[in-house]
């Protein structure tokens, strides 16, 4: 038990929940998906160096 | 053409090459997975930024539909855990027989099975192999009981979790995936109840495994067929439970040993029996299920095209009926056991904050592997690339494709560790592959679960958790070579019967 990597787990976790959840919105508003696309693949990043 | 198919299959192949060559984690590999996903879907298969973004708007909601069960499926098993349910159950289930092979029939068997319905995780091996070693058997044989005994009940444990993934990553419904599931996981489970035998170094016991078998798959069956099949795999288990005592009971072989009080025997079941009270009565009250059933998520998604000209069509995302679903029914059950528990005594101080974290930490790993393998396949769908790979696996198949689809299951779930990253992994594949060929999906999605289920008691991480927990860690080799001697005849015989269920099917 790491207390730290679980944040860092919890917080990739978060954000690539938030990001895709957020996408609904952008694709509606016609602006932002490109920064949520990237907001999930650093959420993936973080996983990989966390996990 | 190869090229091509080698290319979408580029992800899937990835995340086998890091877990089983580099023995990296699920929720580290399924990250990867979809980074990788995502380079070839824009740099291969031309899909651009709306492409993409529609695919993880559409993955939100398959995910959250998994992930709700997943959350609080545990709770509950944390709940139960704390009130000192499960340690009583293994404390008291022991003493009931001093025959070997009942023994292995009701722990190895019966109680691997009900603690898959609730619990899954792992908790079956970990629970029952260091109960068998207790009873004498050796440590290789502690874990190879359990672990070919619950593998029938793996897609409708975890209260439901990994048929919720087949579901969700499919896009059948439940209704017509719940029959061809359950009536297969059932042929399974009189396998299991044999295997778990004969590895016991019993011969099989055609009266046991034939009544206890048939009233833990009848009640599979019609569960999953009734529409409450989040307590499918559970009520199976708790019915083998019965059957098996009640056989135990007229063989007369009772062990002398300390007896656990009933007042404990009954606050450690009260949380299951208030999980069947909570869901029969949503079930089946039309006002209060009307009532649950106000709150839906739900969104509309355009069509998107890729640079290669493949195109998804405009459709609702998935709807998630939040007060209704299964994880919601979960949750209102877990509060209730906890305040029953409380009451009653049955916790100590701390218990509610213990229980919130250890679920937050419990389910994390796994968390992380179905957000991100969820997003993986979207994003092949979305991009051609499960059009591609269905395409290939049809042409090199053929009309033998129903005897691979256990075996792809089992593949996915050997290497995530997981029937239900396998559902979510290639629940989509097969059914495109099945369409691609003409057969009927549901059949092959059977196949793929049941293989999924069989494939994820091999998986290394499961041998691991198992042989250190009956104290085996040096024998993990010897129990997977034993493990397989039994699967791979299951697997075949799968595919057989998933041939044969189309060939009767008529697809």
């Amino acid at each position: 038990m790491n207390p730290a990597r679980d944040r860092m787990r919890m917080l990739a976790l978060v954000l690539a929940l938030t990001a895709s959840a957020l996408e609904t919105p952008a694709l509606a508003a016609g602006a932002g998906r490109e920064v949520l696309l990237l907001g999930i693949a650093a959420a993936m990043v973080l996983a990989i160096l966390f996990g | 053409m190869l090229l091509l198919w080698l290319l979408a299959a580029l992800p899937i192949l990835l995340i086998a090459f890091l877990i089983l060559g580099l023995g990296w984690s699920a929720s580290r590999a399924g990250p990867a997975g979809w980074l990788a996903a995502a380079a070839v879907a824009w740099l291969g298969f031309g899909a651009g930024t709306q492409v993409l973004a529609v695919s993880q708007a559409k993955a939100f909601f398959l995910a959250l539909d998994v992930l709700l069960i997943v959350w609080a499926a545990y709770a509950l098993y944390r709940v139960v855990d704390e009130g000192g349910g499960v340690a009583a159950l293994a404390q008291a289930i022991p003493g009931l027989t001093s025959d070997r092979g009942s023994q292995a029939l009701l722990i190895g068997w019966a109680f691997a099975s009900f603690l898959q319905g609730v619990g899954g995780f792992g908790v079956p091996v970990v629970v029952t192999a260091p109960i068998l070693v207790g009873l004498g058997f050796d440590p290789v044989t502690a874990v190879v009981v359990p672990s070919l005994g619950h593998a029938w009940s793996v897609t409708f444990g975890s209260l439901g979790s990994s048929f919720q993934a087949l579901t969700t990553a499919s896009g059948l419904a439940t209704t017509a995936l719940a029959a061809p599931s359950a009536v297969l996981l059932g042929l399974l489970c009189f396998a299991s109840g044999a295997t778990a035998l004969l590895a016991a170094g019993e011969r099989v016991r055609p009266l046991h495994v034939g009544i206890m078998g048939s009233a833990m798959a009848a009640t599979q069956v019609a569960l999953a067929v009734g529409g409450v099949w989040h307590i499918a795999g559970f009520g199976g288990g708790l019915v083998g439970l019965a059957v098996g005592y009640l056989l135990v009971r007229r063989d007369g072989r009772q062990r002398s040993g300390a007896t656990v009080p009933a007042r404990r025997l009954a606050l450690a079941v009260v949380g299951y029996l208030l999980l069947v009270v909570v869901t029969f009565t949503v079930q089946f009250l039309p006002p209060l299920r009307s009532a649950l059933g106000s709150v839906v998520l739900q969104a509309a998604f355009p069509a998107v095209e890729t640079g290669g000209g493949f195109v998804t069509s405009a459709e609702s995302g998935k709807a998630l009926v939040l007060l209704r679903h299964a994880g919601a029914i979960l949750l209102y059950t877990s509060a209730l056991a906890y305040a029953v528990l409380r009451l009653a005594g049955a916790t100590s101080p701390g218990a509610l904050r213990r229980i919130a974290s250890d679920t937050g930490r419990g389910v994390l790993g796994s968390s992380l592997a179905i957000a991100s393998m969820t997003g993986m396949v979207a994003i092949m769908s979305h991009a051609g690339m499960t059009d591609v790979l269905a395409r290939g696996l049809a042409r090199a198949a053929g009309q033998a494709f129903p005897l691979m689809a256990p075996w792809i299951g089992a593949l996915g779930a050997f290497v995530s560790g997981s029937n239900t990253s396998s559902n979510l992994l290639f629940g989509l594949l097969q059914r495109r592959t099945a369409e691609v060929l003409g057969l009927a999906a549901a059949w092959v999605l059977a196949g793929q679960t049941a293989g999924g289920a069989l494939g994820s008691v091999l998986s290394p991480t499961k041998v691991s958790v198992g042989a250190a927990a009956a104290s085996a860690g040096e024998f993990e080799g010897r129990i997977l070579r034993r493990l397989l001697r039994y699967a791979v005849p299951l697997l075949l015989i799968l595919g057989v019967l998933t041939w044969l269920s189309l060939k009767a099917a008529g697809g």
